[in-house]
């Protein structure tokens, strides 16, 4: 086995479960706390991706792009929870499918109007580029940085909900939303802040990865379903299930993806090992959620009451 | 003994809503829970009917072992509940409500061919539920615009259809006017002696009039249990919760 | 055509389950049954085949309706089944077995046993958590065959054949389409007699109150386990329907925006009415053919509708 091999692959599974986490931590909060099912919630991920790639064509600065990404998408969260989300939150989650659902529509068009068909590269600042030296194995300096960022927010975020007034609010409000109301907490307010926040965590995930995938159209898509995995493995509305599940699943998508062929085929012909591996290893993640759902059908860590609208 | 529960408990994050009840109710028998609110009398009813699982202690109904069987599987054994808010299916009549409460017991429920209304022995035996309730006139109203007593008798209706061995009843009186109260004990005292009742209620001449014993429940615990007429002179329920004597 | 839409969202709400169940049978029967040939033999094929869609459509609707107008479970992932249907037409077809027999036959079997692996888990919970579990399932079915190369990953297959069926020429546009006719004929007939059934109700009784079915002695988990697995199968067949109107199947197919779609023709044409959702896919795909006709970005102007739509409260009557 190469471990140097190893090492790189455990390093992928952490950044992409780094990128789950900025995805997820938002999601379940809004799903948990608002009883909201947002499936527009990779548009802001879009959003940021595309956001960072102009604001650095543009400025030339990758760091001011990041910022401008994430205080783009805190501005589109707000703006969506004021204007449409809110009007939501008592009706049914099948009007809120509905809705979000145009809303990805309504994102997904603008984008192409806006930026085009074709996706925006970014090129990294040079200080960005070459690889650091980790024990013998080169390490792209620019992965590091996405996993300082993902375990940076993650703290911040642990910090923020454990710690602070405002998680306070967010823990009452995510386990019992009657007596967050009745402690007098300004729920409008925070609803709005969480939405943000939310958002903002989305854009600056897609702002971090759009310089090794470049913006495009259907990125959102493609990463937002794993990200509702996340959540509901990890629990509707905790935030620590959404870190647990993310690094989880990362790990094991990206180890599966590497692996699974030269595991499977310690059992099979190698034809067929090359032809079963792609698709078990696609199937593998929800094969994860399928088992804990069976043991556990609230996710990993749940608070209770969250998530059950009928 | 119809029912005995031992040693139950439940715990919900940090609150200990059950804590070590002891229960035993004889055939036939009317037994009240009485107790201040948030005491978990609610819990402890969701837990006998397979709702809630409790964290600890068994439940012995009509000499099986229930603990750990489905809200259903217990139906099926022949314990019925009532909800605190009178829970009907809203958007079904009264009759269509009836019907349903039988079919549990008649069993076939996957039948995806024969129209239902058709089934005219079904649906007589549906009207004289309604008539035994007093509701026979009203058989065609919608649960869901029908007043809050009529909904609760026909809840009581729909959980005595099967002909339950014991019926477990969550505040029975709670949003009925006097009359109603009036009209509800005397259906429930009809009633006596073809099931067992286990009583949550908070109306005390309710309790008084229906009831053979009671316990009386505090934290979740039970402070003292006895004939209504021993719980009424107990000196330190009066403290606890009656107040001054009536 | 803003006014006829305004008008049509106007009326809806008044006229529910019965007006689209008993007067109109009849004339719309007669339509669908008497234009077809009219729209071949002049040449119109273009609105054959729409029709033909819109039926195929209406078939997946309907099962969808199944599942959230009568068991109210709402289900993100029920193009999965379309997939599955298609595939079992396009996947044989690939090898050469052309038996339409076995096509419907793999279609049907497949997926209710997709349904009753998924379902058997996505019941075991409620509200927000089912929606995203379809979703997933679904999902993973997606990535799944975009991850074989054999059946031609993201591009998919070409169906060079449809299914035979001994006497029956599905090649031709007519017969094809009175199959599909005919298919949801029998549907709707059998799910009006669902619905009128023990069945029927029992669901019903635990879409609204399944603590009280519980206590009743129902077990609301088979039951919906049992619509879900039915729901699923019947959704199979649209599937089987539409790999042979299309002559090929793709992943984009059974794409999580398809589900969406197919709930929107659900709730549009009234959820739990037996006609909905042939008058949703109807309405869709109408509404797809003005706006793309009036801009290329046409998902914008559908996506503010909706928005639009929903948050005025027009698509959901109550009751």
């Amino acid at each position: 086995m190469d471990w140097h091999l190893l090492f790189a692959q455990l390093l992928n599974g952490l950044q992409l479960g780094l990128l789950l986490f900025l995805l997820a931590a938002g999601l379940s909060l809004i799903f948990g706390i608002m009883d909201f099912i947002n499936l527009s919630h990779g548009s802001f991920y879009m959003l940021g991706a595309f956001v960072c790639a102009t604001v650095a064509a543009v400025s030339g600065s990758f760091f001011l792009a990041v910022l401008a990404a994430a205080a783009a998408t805190f501005a589109a969260g707000a703006l969506v929870e004021r204007c449409i989300a809110r009007k939501l939150y008592a009706r049914g989650h099948l009007e809120q499918v509905l809705v979000t659902y145009g809303l990805i529509l309504i994102f997904d068009e603008l984008a192409h109007l806006v930026w085009g068909p074709a996706g925006a590269a970014i090129a990294l600042p040079a200080a960005l580029e070459g690889r650091v030296d980790i024990g013998g194995v080169g390490v792209p300096r620019y992965r590091l940085l996405i996993i300082m960022c993902g375990l940076l927010v993650a703290a911040g975020m642990y910090f923020l909900v454990t710690r602070s007034r405002l998680g306070m609010l967010i823990r009452a409000g995510a386990s019992n939303r009657a007596m967050a109301a009745a402690l007098g907490v300004n729920i409008d307010r925070l609803y709005l802040l969480v939405f943000a926040i939310g958002a903002a965590l989305a854009g600056l995930a897609g702002a971090l990865i759009a310089p090794l995938t470049e913006a495009s159209i259907g990125m959102g898509g493609e990463i937002i379903i794993i990200a509702f995995v996340v959540v509901i493995v990890g629990g509707i509305g905790s935030v620590k299930g959404a870190f647990c599940a993310a690094l989880l699943i990362g790990f094991i998508d990206t180890l599966g993806r590497a692996y699974l062929d030269d595991l499977l085929k310690l059992f099979l012909p190698g034809a067929a090992a090359e032809t079963a591996a792609p698709a078990l290893s696609a199937m593998s993640v929800y094969v994860l959620m399928a088992c804990v759902l069976a043991l556990k059908p609230r996710g990993l860590f749940a608070p209770a009451g969250a998530g059950v609208k009928t | 003994m119809i029912l005995q529960v031992q040693n139950l408990h439940k715990q919900f994050g940090g609150v200990r809503a059950v804590r070590g009840v002891d229960l035993a109710l004889a055939d036939k028998q009317i037994h009240a829970v009485i107790g201040p609110n948030g005491a978990g009398k609610s819990t402890l009813l969701a837990q006998l009917a397979g709702e809630i699982a409790p964290d600890r202690g068994r439940i012995v109904f009509a000499g099986r072992d229930i603990t750990g069987l489905a809200a259903h599987k217990r139906a099926q054994l022949g314990l019925a509940r009532c909800f605190q808010t009178a829970d009907v299916i809203a958007p079904m009549t009264l009759l269509e409500n009836a019907t349903l409460a039988l079919l549990a017991a008649a069993g076939n429920s996957f039948n995806c061919w024969s129209p239902l209304a058709r089934d005219a022995d079904l649906r007589a035996r549906a009207m004289q539920l309604l008539e035994e309730v007093g509701l026979a006139h009203d058989a065609e109203l919608r649960a869901g615009e029908a007043a809050h007593g009529v909904r609760r008798q026909l809840e009581i209706a729909m959980a005595l259809a099967p002909r339950p061995k014991l019926l477990l009843l969550d505040e029975p009186m709670a949003g009925l006017g006097k009359s109603e109260s009036a009209a509800m004990i005397a259906l429930l005292k009809k009633r006596k002696g073809s099931a067992a009742m286990l009583l949550i209620e908070h109306d005390m001449d309710a309790v008084f009039a229906l009831a053979d014993t009671a316990s009386v429940l505090v934290d979740g615990r039970i402070l003292a249990a006895g004939s209504t007429a021993e719980i009424r002179g107990n000196a330190e329920v009066q403290r606890a919760y009656l107040g001054t004597p009536q | 055509m803003n006014g006829a839409l305004r008008a049509f969202f106007k009326l809806r709400p008044k006229l529910p389950a019965k007006m689209f169940g008993r007067r109109a049978v009849l004339p719309a029967a007669a339509l669908l049954l008497l234009a077809p040939p009219l729209l071949f033999f002049t040449g119109q094929d273009f609105y054959l085949d729409l029709l033909t869609r819109a039926l195929i459509l209406a078939i997946a609707a309907l099962s969808l309706n199944l599942l959230v107008g009568c068991g109210g479970m709402v289900s993100l992932g029920h193009a999965a089944y379309i997939g599955i249907g298609a595939y079992s037409v396009g996947i044989p077809a690939h090898y050469g077995v052309h038996d339409g027999a076995l096509h419907l036959a793999l279609a049907v079997s497949l997926s209710a046993a997709f349904a009753f692996l998924t379902g058997a888990v996505c019941l075991r919970t409620r509200g927000l958590y089912f929606i995203l579990i379809t979703l997933a399932f679904s999902q993973m079915l997606y990535f799944t065959l975009v991850s074989i190369d054999a059946y031609g990953a993201d591009d998919g297959l070409v169906i060079t054949r449809r299914s035979s069926f001994p006497g029956l020429q599905l090649e031709h546009a007519l017969v094809l389409y009175y199959c599909v006719f005919a298919a949801l004929a029998l549907f709707l007939f059998g799910m009006r007699r669902l619905m009128h059934a023990r069945f029927g109700r029992v669901l019903l009784g635990c879409r609204h109150n399944r603590a009280r079915m519980r206590a009743l002695g129902f077990d609301a988990y088979r039951h919906q386990l049992a619509c879900y697995v039915l729901s699923g199968a019947v959704c199979g067949v649209a599937g089987f329907f539409l790999g042979n109107f299309t002559d090929f199947v793709s992943p984009a197919m059974l794409d999580w925006t398809r589900s969406a779609e197919l709930l929107f023709m659900v709730i549009i044409g009234g959820a739990g009415a037996l006609f909905g959702p042939l008058v949703g896919a109807a309405v869709f795909l109408v509404l797809a053919e003005l706006l793309s006709g009036i801009t290329l970005h046409w998902h914008l102007l559908f996506g503010a509708l909706l928005i639009a739509l929903v948050l005025r409260g027009q698509l959901f009557t109550r009751g």
